[in-house]
């Protein structure tokens, strides 16, 4: 019985972290200064939010084949998470989408004139932003 | 002088375990960040020469970065072994934040590879 009540307590807890971890991560979506910071503070949310959540879920329901389900949901949520960061940060920077100006250094900006990058560029080189900075 | 292969179980271990307190740890930093009224990030962008890795370590050493919320890949190029870090808190050190890039790497090629350097500290700088 008292068991049972550890558990829910520790569940719910683990649930309500992750829902606040969740909103702080939409506060700093709209106080944060650039896209760069922004998608940092989203991946708290996708990160250790969703995280907390599933971990909740697992421990208000446990089992081995939950806590399986619950590892792998984990992992590949990481995964993703970090890929889909990764992939909206450079998309942002080579449509124009510059970081704010207290971001130093910006060794990003300072190589843009630099021919070894032309890998970075999809067709389009990396100066073209920084040209009116 | 290189780790015996039969670690790697525990250097994988090792890498696992810090990975999870710094992603904590980094979470709740820009969590705080964010509810501190009137704070404001110190971001900064680094260029960072990385070693020789495979595509499966670079894309891993990528995704340990961008999943640790204070820190964002934002371009690699494999040719020029180098990529493009920002991060959230570097306020203006960036000697500091690339030599703790430069650690990450490290870790991670002795959590991954059976014959790693055996470096303990992993402090390769230039």
């Amino acid at each position: 019985m008292t068991a049972e009540l550890a558990v829910t307590i520790v569940g719910s807890a683990l649930l309500i972290l992750g829902a606040f971890v969740i909103a702080s991560a939409a506060i700093g979506l709209i106080r944060l200064p650039d896209l760069y910071t922004r998608t940092s503070a989203i991946g708290t949310a996708a990160g250790l939010g969703v995280s907390l959540i599933i971990v909740g879920v697992v421990v208000l329901d446990f089992s081995a084949l939950n806590l399986l389900k619950g590892v792998i949901a984990i992992v590949a949520q990481l995964l993703t998470s970090a890929i889909g960061s990764f992939a909206l940060a450079r998309s942002g920077y080579l449509t124009g989408s510059r970081p704010v100006a207290t971001t130093a250094p910006d060794e990003l900006a300072d190589s843009a004139a630099s021919p070894r990058d032309r890998q970075i560029d999809d067709g389009r080189a990396l100066g073209d932003d920084s040209a009116t900075s | 002088m290189t780790t015996s292969p039969w670690s790697l179980p525990v250097r994988a271990l090792a890498l696992l375990g810090w990975f999870i307190r710094q992603f904590i740890v980094t979470s709740v930093q820009v969590s705080a960040l964010i509810l501190t009224p009137g704070r404001q990030p110190q971001p900064g962008i680094v260029r960072v020469e990385l070693d020789e890795l495979s595509d499966a370590e670079l894309t891993l050493l990528v995704a340990i970065i961008t999943i640790t919320p204070d820190t964002l890949v934002i371009a690699v190029d494999r040719q020029a072994r180098t990529m493009f870090v920002h991060g959230m808190f570097v306020a203006g050190d960036a000697e500091a934040f690339r030599s703790s890039l430069l650690d990450t790497q490290a870790r991670l090629v002795r959590g991954v590879r059976w014959r790693a350097p055996a470096s303990r500290t992993g402090k390769e700088m230039p």
